[in-house]
Order: C-alpha cells, then structure tokens, then sequence
C-alpha cells in the first residue's frame, strides 16, 4: 500500500492500481499461509500456478472467512472489482484518474482491515 | 461469442432468481468501456436477511468467474462499489401500485420504511415521474422506479 501511495503521489495513477490490487492479493496468500484454520502453505499455493491462481488463493480465502454469506459475496465482488481494475491498468490502454485510483486504493485498505478483521491480525 | 453466452446464462439465472425472490430487482448492463457485463442487486434491506439468496449468488458468480474468467460478469448491491448508467435495464422487483396515464408520465408510489444511502432506487413516495427515455422493463407488470 505504501507503493500504491507513492506512485499515487508522483501522478502515476495507473501503475499506482496495480499495487492497490496486489496489496490484497499478497494479503489473502499471507494469511492463507499463517492462519490456524486449515493453513495452505507458499508451496501448496504456488502448486495451484497452472489454473487461475488469483482465483484458487480467492476461494480458499472465502472458505475460511466463517461469516454470513453476504459477507462473503460482499468481500468476493470487492476483490474481483479490484482484479478487473489491475487487469486494466496493466494490460489496456485504460488510464486511470486520480479519484479512479484512490478509490482503488481505498478499497484496498478495507479489503485488507476486513482480512485481519476475521483472520485475527497475525 | 462469449458475450452472447454470458448474457444469456445471466439472464436465465436473473428469470431464476427473480421468480424465487420476488422483492429482487436486478439492474444490468453491458459496459462497452470495461467489456464486461455489471449487475447489480436490490433492496439489501432483503438481501441482508436471505441467507439463501446471498449463497445462490456466491455460488453463481464463482460460477461465472471459473467459466469465464476475466470476462465474467462484476456483482454488486445498490451500485455500492460501482454505477451503471441510465440504459441500464432493470428485471424484476415486487409489485406495488402504479397507475399509467395514456400520457408521457407515468405515476408511481412506493412505500419504503427504511433509506440506504446507496440506493438507487426512490425511497420517497412519489405521485408523478417522467419516464425516463431509455429506461427499459423486462417484465411488463414490474413497477416504475425513478432513480434516486
């Protein structure tokens, strides 16, 4: 997030959602790896390379959020939302704006809150 | 093309979903800009206490996401995390008075106990509405609502 914000204060917005987005993802993979609920080791995840892996580290991390299920639903569209905004940024001619990038990045931080919320701050 | 199936596989879960949940309105639209499909659910007043509904919708876009991937479909509630525009078309909903004058106007009254500060549907009663140019319905008997 501290990169996201640095690129943010040098006006590169676009480059600026890619870390938003990987802030989360880095995220989710940590505490897959750290929590007591059934954790997933770096090598069984990274074992999951051949089919969408953002997606597999998505799931696991839906599965053990033991929360309602709009929960859930709200935190997965979050996350997705996010991903679809990194895929822009990084491979479309989309230029982000600076509102488009704080928002990304806003929605980042209270992806990561709600992670260390129902993970516990490991 | 994969559009084409996308939409048809939404639409055929929307006819679903909104035949099982009759207080659901579905808002979507194709975005030309992102090239993805956006749907949006309402009321979260109800949404919040169907267990059911909420997991059908998980289970649905994980659905989606697995067939399609980058092209699958983005979800939201009350256009809390994105917006569609006013040629969004809108399936479903519960029925509640409306009477359509021969006219150019349409009346409308809904009566809403409660205000979200994302919606998008009127949480007002309201006596008279212009109806919107592009505004379309799927179901001839759903109500009109007027955007907040």
């Amino acid at each position: 997030m501290e990169s996201a914000q640095i690129l943010i204060d040098k006006k590169q917005y676009t480059c600026s959602v890619h870390c938003s987005y990987y802030a989360v993802f880095q995220y989710m993979k940590y505490m897959l790896a750290s929590t007591n609920s059934n954790p997933i080791s770096f090598t069984e995840q990274n074992s999951h390379n051949g089919e969408d892996s953002h997606e597999y580290i998505l799931n696991e991390t839906k599965n053990r959020i033991n929360q309602p299920y709009k929960i859930i639903r709200n935190f997965s569209e979050a996350v997705r939302i996010l991903k679809k905004n990194r895929v822009e940024a990084d491979y479309q001619q989309k230029e982000f704006t600076d509102l488009e990038c704080l928002d990304c990045k806003k929605n980042a931080e209270v992806l990561i809150s709600t992670l260390k919320r129902y993970f516990g701050n490991i | 093309m994969i559009k084409d199936t996308i939409e048809q596989q939404l639409r055929e879960w929307f006819t679903q979903m909104t035949n099982q949940y009759r207080w659901l309105r579905i808002k979507f639209e194709f975005n030309e800009n992102r090239d993805v499909f956006m749907v949006s659910f309402a009321p979260t007043s109800k949404i919040e206490l169907s267990d059911e509904f909420n997991l059908a919708a998980l289970k649905f876009a994980d659905d989606m996401n697995a067939r399609f991937g980058n092209n699958a479909p983005l979800f939201t509630d009350e256009e809390l995390l994105f917006k569609l525009s006013d040629n969004a078309e809108v399936i479903g909903g519960e029925r509640t008075f409306s009477t359509i004058s021969p006219l150019r106007y349409s009346t409308a009254v809904s009566v809403k106990t409660h205000r979200s500060n994302y919606s998008w549907v009127s949480t007002q009663s309201c006596t008279t509405s212009p109806i919107k140019k592009n505004f379309k319905q799927s179901q001839s008997d759903s109500c009109f609502f007027v955007a907040a």
